[in-house]
């Protein structure tokens, strides 16, 4: 569901933006008053599941992939408000260092993944069990629900997004500048996928996941702050996720709307959209998470290490920031 | 301008008075793992090798302690800027590769150099460096610089203080302020050297003798044999990319 | 024990500081060297702890002359100096490691005591001079009085025959004064020689067994 550079116009990408700024802000001063600094860190772990689910690439007959986000987990576990950032920073570092999901759609997205997806899955995990934490059976099931919700969601507005293009933006000729494919196309080919394997695989991840840490680690569900901490076996499960991630290369082929340049005039387009051809492209370090003369499943778990280290980080130092500033305040 | 610069110079240095626990692994051996490394990322011909001692080294910093780990990422802005600076001829004359392969190289030296300075103490580096049969008298130098930079930067401080208190002249002339500079920074270098020969004779009294001993209780464990094979496994990855 | 004979030193200027000293010193007993500044009080302690050498006459520490010549040999350095505790008046200067603990443990190391007897000796003065608590801090961090405590038990945990403080009260609150008076009662024994410079005739008085006097003109007498 990473829409890259060009399929987007940039004022498609303005206006996506604008929309999911006042997210990040709300969502950033939600964090600020409400989390406290070590959960904070805990959403360098969360931003860490998601960048690691969205490196599992699955198959879908027809010969596009397409992968978990993690973001209905993160808002189970945080909160809606530190999931739409710990999303939006996953999406930032992959960005920025490994090519995948454009620069200019950056927040397009964000609003997709990070804002529509969380807050839509939170909402119907919470409506099916609204005291979430308290019976396990049926906070598994909601958690199932919200997450399958929550990602055909988020598909859906991708296909809008995309769909929308052909209409507003055509050149003299009349092609299209940027996604070639219109709503009928757009909205049948994203929600097909995502209805079926995709929203599947979102569910799995998440319930597997939340099963896992209900039972490996129940304080991280504890009110009591020093319980909220990397215990032995979230880092036990973060190792094996990174080992594993070279599966996602299994997947060949490309996700619908995730084609590269080269590639869009062979899905049926027939054409190369100018907009595409002579648009904006970051050389990133990790180009799709590979590194030249490196063995692909070398350089994916490579990507993995990175990318997860990276996030621990960032929200570690960001709730080492919070945590003196709560402490200055409180003096 | 006077001011800020002796204000930079007393305030330079890091006052380090954290404690630390004793290093899990071979003080001398953690110290030429990571000396290996920034000599073979200093060598090595492409992006694979220097890519992967920093997705480790990441790895080794995402899970330090906090404050070790905001103290490692303080000291490394400083140094990858100056290095693109230095390297910024190469992006005009068309290799803009070459500038960012150095500046790379650059920051995972220091990043291994700065998570090494956690984990050891003062007292484990300079007793690795008599492990490692360097001559005593440049790790006696070493240890004397690092000493006195925190003790002489608070009496420049000191001094500056002073002068500021008595520089109560209305006329602000530069000329004056310069010679107090220079007069502080003189007063600060002649007690510096009365001050070495004073520590100097002091570790005399306690029968230095001009040895520097390893102090640290260090039993061999199976950690240290695991770190040790790190150095084979560095060499062959390095051979064979 | 000690013996200072007709001991002159001046400085590479021409400049005197002591003029024909004679000194006989015994173990077991507390002197208290007195003076106005600039009387050669410094100058006489650096002579009796080997860091400079007399001009003219003899220094002789338990019946062996020392010279350069003899400290330049390493272990009779380190026999020497193992048998004289020397408390500087900068107490800065004297510390130099990274922690209290480390600063008492320093100079067992140089002897090259067992680990287990350093251990011990570094335990038992951190207690006596109150410093458990503060056994991480780095000494150049401490307040004037702490850092002389830890200069101190630095001193001590080397267990030295001869213990030579100048001017120990310098900085020091009333508390202080009265810690180090107390350490300096508990410290006498018949088999300990201590030397003790101050200015503070009340302190001179408590403590002393016997006062040496230096006078302007770098003579010596006692009382």
């Amino acid at each position: 569901m990473h829409i890259p550079d060009n399929y987007l116009s940039p004022q498609t990408c303005a206006v996506m933006t604008a929309a999911v700024v006042p997210a990040w802000i709300i969502s950033v001063n939600k964090i600020k008053k409400e989390l406290p600094p070590k959960k904070v860190a805990m959403m360098g772990v969360g931003a860490a599941f998601s960048f690691l689910g969205m490196m599992f690439n699955i198959p879908l007959p027809g010969g596009t992939t397409g992968h978990a986000v993690g973001g209905t987990l993160i808002a189970l576990l945080l909160g809606p408000y530190a999931s739409c950032i710990s999303v939006s920073v996953a999406l930032l570092l992959q960005a920025l260092i490994f090519g995948d999901g454009g620069i200019l759609s950056f927040g397009a997205n964000c609003f997709n993944m990070a804002f529509v997806l969380p807050f839509v899955g939170y909402a119907v995990a919470h409506v099916i069990s609204p005291h979430f934490g308290t019976n396990k059976k049926r906070d598994l099931v909601a958690a199932g629900a919200g997450s399958y919700i929550g990602i055909n969601a988020a598909a859906f507005c991708a296909a809008v997004e995309f769909g929308i293009q052909p209409m507003l933006f055509r050149d003299s000729a009349g092609n299209a500048l940027y996604c070639p494919y219109g709503l009928n196309v757009s909205i049948p080919a994203m929600m097909a996928g995502h209805l079926t394997i995709f929203g599947l695989a979102e569910v799995v991840f998440t319930v597997a996941i939340l099963a896992f840490m209900m039972k490996a680690a129940p304080g991280f569900f504890s009110e009591k702050k020093e319980e909220a901490g990397v215990s032995l076996s979230l880092k036990v499960l973060l190792g094996a996720l990174i080992v594993a991630t070279p599966l996602g290369l299994i997947a060949e082929g490309t996700a619908w709307g995730e084609w590269g340049t080269d590639e869009i005039a062979a899905t049926g387009a027939g054409y190369t959209p100018r907009g595409m051809a002579d648009g904006f492209s970051l050389q990133s370090l990790l180009p799709d998470y590979s590194l030249k003369g490196l063995p692909d499943w070398t350089a994916y778990i490579l990507s993995a290490v990175i990318g997860v280290a990276v996030l621990i980080i960032v929200f570690r130092l960001i709730g080492a920031v919070l945590g003196r500033r709560e402490e200055t305040e409180t003096v | 301008m006077t001011d800020r610069i002796l204000r930079l110079i007393s305030g330079i240095i890091d006052n380090d008075t954290r404690y630390r626990k004793d290093s899990k692994v071979l003080p001398v051996l953690r110290m030429l793992v990571s000396i290996l490394a920034i000599i073979l990322c200093a060598c090595s011909s492409n992006a694979i090798f220097v890519i992967t001692v920093l997705a480790v080294e990441l790895v080794h910093l995402a899970f330090l302690p906090t404050h070790s780990m905001t103290r490692v990422l303080k000291r490394l802005p400083l140094p990858v800027i100056f290095t693109m600076i230095i390297m910024l001829p190469a992006v005009f004359l068309g290799n803009p590769r070459t500038m960012l392969t150095v500046t790379m190289k650059v920051l995972v030296s220091i990043l291994i150099l700065a998570i090494m300075n956690e984990d050891l103490s003062w007292k484990e580096i300079t007793g690795s460096f008599s492990q490692l049969h360097l001559p005593d008298v440049f790790t006696m130098t070493l240890d004397m610089t690092v000493r006195f930079l925190t003790i002489l930067s608070r009496l420049c401080q000191t001094i500056h203080e002073a002068y500021i208190l008595r520089a109560v002249s209305v006329h602000r002339q530069d000329k004056s302020r310069m010679q107090a500079a220079g007069g502080i920074l003189g007063t600060v270098f002649l007690k510096s050297s009365r001050m070495s020969e004073e520590t100097t004779e002091a570790m005399e009294c306690r029968c230095f003798n001009g040895t520097y001993r390893n102090f640290t209780r260090h039993k061999l464990s199976v950690y240290d044999i695991l770190y040790a094979c790190i150095i084979p496994l560095m060499i062959v990855f390095f051979i064979i990319t | 024990m000690i013996e200072l004979s007709n001991v002159t030193y001046k400085y590479n200027d021409g400049t005197l500081a002591l003029d024909n000293i004679n000194l006989k010193l015994t173990a077991g007993e507390c002197y208290c060297l007195t003076g106005p500044n600039g009387s050669g009080k410094s100058t006489l302690f650096r002579i009796l702890n080997g860091l400079s050498f007399p001009t003219k006459g003899k220094y002789i520490f338990d019946g062996t002359e020392i010279t350069e010549k003899y400290l330049h040999n390493k272990k009779n350095a380190v026999a020497f100096h193992s048998r004289i505790g020397y408390l500087f008046q900068n107490s800065e200067t004297q510390l130099f490691t990274r922690s209290v603990e480390d600063e008492i443990a320093f100079g067992l190391y140089q002897l090259e005591l067992p680990e287990d007897e350093v251990h011990k000796r570094t335990e038992h003065f951190l207690e006596a001079l109150s410093l458990s608590d503060m056994r991480h801090r780095a000494p150049f961090n401490l307040s004037g009085g702490e850092k002389k405590r830890c200069a101190l038990a630095a001193v001590l945990a080397m267990e030295p025959d001869v213990l030579i403080l100048d001017e120990p009260l310098n900085g020091l609150d009333e508390d202080g004064e009265k810690f180090v008076l107390e350490c300096i009662h508990n410290l006498k024994s018949p088999d300990r020689l201590i030397i003790v410079a101050s200015h503070n005739s009340q302190f001179v008085e408590e403590i002393s067994d016997e006062t040496i006097r230096l006078d302007k003109d770098h003579h010596i007498s006692l009382t």
